[in-house]
């Protein structure tokens, strides 16, 4: 009776016992060059680098608690994913550094794990629920999504959009098509030749700091949030810009008017030459225009 | 001004916002063209028989329990760690049918913006309150609160599978946008004339729709 006691003791350490170890991860596949590649896991972090070969290596660990890696593919697609047991009350985050090609299409997914892409000329497509995502380098385009994590794309010319609920959205060296939001976190865009930025929020606010591209254009709508637009002191645009009830000020030309019969509402319509369009729009928050 | 001119300033020619020099140039327009003489008197006809409506028509009998039992009936909402721990973002049929009323939104949303042209002297003619843009946010509300409500449903019937960090962070900002579609609402019935007010609370509406929806696509454990 003790002995089949015993051999059942062994039997679950050996199915068990990996489970609980904090695996390294050391695992390669052949991928194709402008493939997909496809990584899920739940904590912890996911950093994707593109690279000049035609492979998919995953290094880092496997976390406490979770069943195993998963890493399949075919070539033109390639998934990562990081299985937990069914019935897990406590699984450790698990750490992944992800080389891929270059010119690979990369889509993460994420509950809590951070997500940081690099070198990557393919389009990004990440979302995530608490954790935040940081994208470098020069992806073809970006879509970045979360709930409470911050974003920060650091990628020049990439078309894309972000947003967030509550986190940051924060868009650097922007010289292309983008657009932004987030309901209660601040939106900041910086770039010197951006050609379409679409900024809004419900009360976050909203900061851009920068020049438009030639015929470029500006949109930044909140609702209660402050609008602050930092621009170069010969920006020729037209302007278009309003609030309900909050202040508008103007470092470049005519100061605001009311405009409402009924409300306390502020216009702001004036043009400093032809060449792009500035909008900016709020409830309640305050508009300010000001000369970089 | 021709037809194609005069059609596309419509909107604004009934509402009173045209500029004083495109006014004159549409009402000369219309006053040498039957045809456009007619959309004009069609489009006004439409906008004196829609002031004259309630701003809102309770139904007969409260709907919701019905839809509620019928969403729980059809089991929409299934776990979202699906076989072997796999992490699944659901695909929920209540969010699926709010994201088609989400292209009806994004579409009225295009009409609102585009029945609120800029630059425009004091109103003239129409004093009803009830503006062409006023007339498409009345759809774009209905389109709004439907979708709203199942995307209600769908997240309360899920929120056991959120942690309660998310869950906060969600209902924290879910008020935040309902303050604001409030505050917004106040304001255009004390001011139905304003022309920003309706493609603010639109904007408004649209990202509670998206934050709805995201919330319901968040993965158990997040």
């Amino acid at each position: 009776m003790m002995k089949r006691v015993g051999l059942s003791v062994m039997a679950l350490a050996v199915v068990v016992l990996p489970a609980m170890a904090q695996q390294k991860l050391d695992e390669r596949r052949p991928a194709s060059k402008d493939g997909v590649v496809e990584v899920q896991n739940v904590s912890g972090s996911v950093k994707v680098t593109g690279w000049d070969r035609d492979e998919v290596a995953v290094t880092g660990t496997l976390g406490r608690g979770s069943e195993r890696l998963e890493f399949t593919g075919t070539g033109v697609r390639t998934e990562v994913r990081v299985v937990l047991p069914h019935f897990a009350h406590h699984v450790d985050g698990s750490d992944l550094e992800i080389k891929v090609p270059a010119g690979s299409r990369v889509e993460v997914n994420t509950v809590s794990a951070d997500i940081g892409v690099d070198e990557v000329a393919g389009p990004v497509r990440l979302e995530s629920v608490s954790g935040r995502v940081t994208v470098g380098g020069a992806p073809r385009e970006f879509e970045a999504k979360t709930v409470s994590g911050g974003i920060e794309i650091a990628a020049a010319g990439a078309p894309g959009r972000a947003s967030s609920v509550s986190g940051a959205v924060a868009l650097k060296g922007v010289n292309g098509s983008v657009e932004a939001s987030s309901v209660s976190g601040a939106v900041s865009v910086t770039g010197d030749a951006v050609s379409r930025a679409e900024l809004q929020t419900t009360s976050g606010d909203i900061r851009f700091e920068g020049g438009l591209a030639s015929g470029g254009r500006l949109d930044a709508k909140t609702v209660s949030g402050s609008v602050v637009l930092l621009l170069p002191a010969a920006t020729a645009a037209d302007f278009d810009v309003t609030t309900f009830s909050g202040n508008i000020t103007n470092e470049f030309g005519p100061q605001a008017k009311r405009t409402s019969e009924y409300g306390p509402g502020k216009e702001l319509s004036f043009s400093t030459g032809a060449g792009g369009r500035i909008v900016a729009k709020s409830f309640s928050g305050d508009v300010r225009l000001q000369k970089r | 001004m021709n037809c194609q001119e005069f059609t596309l300033r419509l909107d604004d020619f009934v509402d009173g916002t045209l500029s004083a020099a495109e006014r004159t140039a549409a009402a000369e327009h219309r006053d040498q063209c039957p045809g456009c003489r007619a959309a004009e008197a069609r489009v006004s006809l439409l906008l004196a028989h829609a002031a004259s409506l309630p701003r809102a028509v309770a139904p007969e009998r409260d709907l919701w329990p019905g839809i509620a039992a019928r969403i729980e009936k059809r089991n929409v909402l299934r776990g979202v760690f699906g076989g072997a721990g796999r992490l699944r973002w659901p695909r929920l049929g209540a969010s699926a049918a709010a994201a088609a009323a989400l292209v009806v939104v994004s579409s009225l949303v295009t009409a609102v913006l585009v029945a609120r042209r800029a630059p425009a002297p004091a109103p003239s003619g129409v004093s009803t309150g009830v503006t062409a843009a006023s007339l498409q946010l009345t759809q774009v509300r209905g389109t709004y609160e439907a979708a709203r409500t199942q995307l209600l449903a769908a997240l309360a019937a899920r929120r056991g599978s959120l942690s309660p960090a998310t869950l906060k962070v969600v209902e924290d900002n879910l008020a935040i946008v309902d303050t604001a579609v409030h505050n917004m609402e106040q304001a255009l019935a004390r001011d139905p004339g304003n022309r920003e007010l309706p493609a603010l609370l639109v904007t408004a509406y649209r990202q509670e729709i998206d934050l709805l929806q995201r919330a319901t696509r968040i993965p158990a454990r997040g």
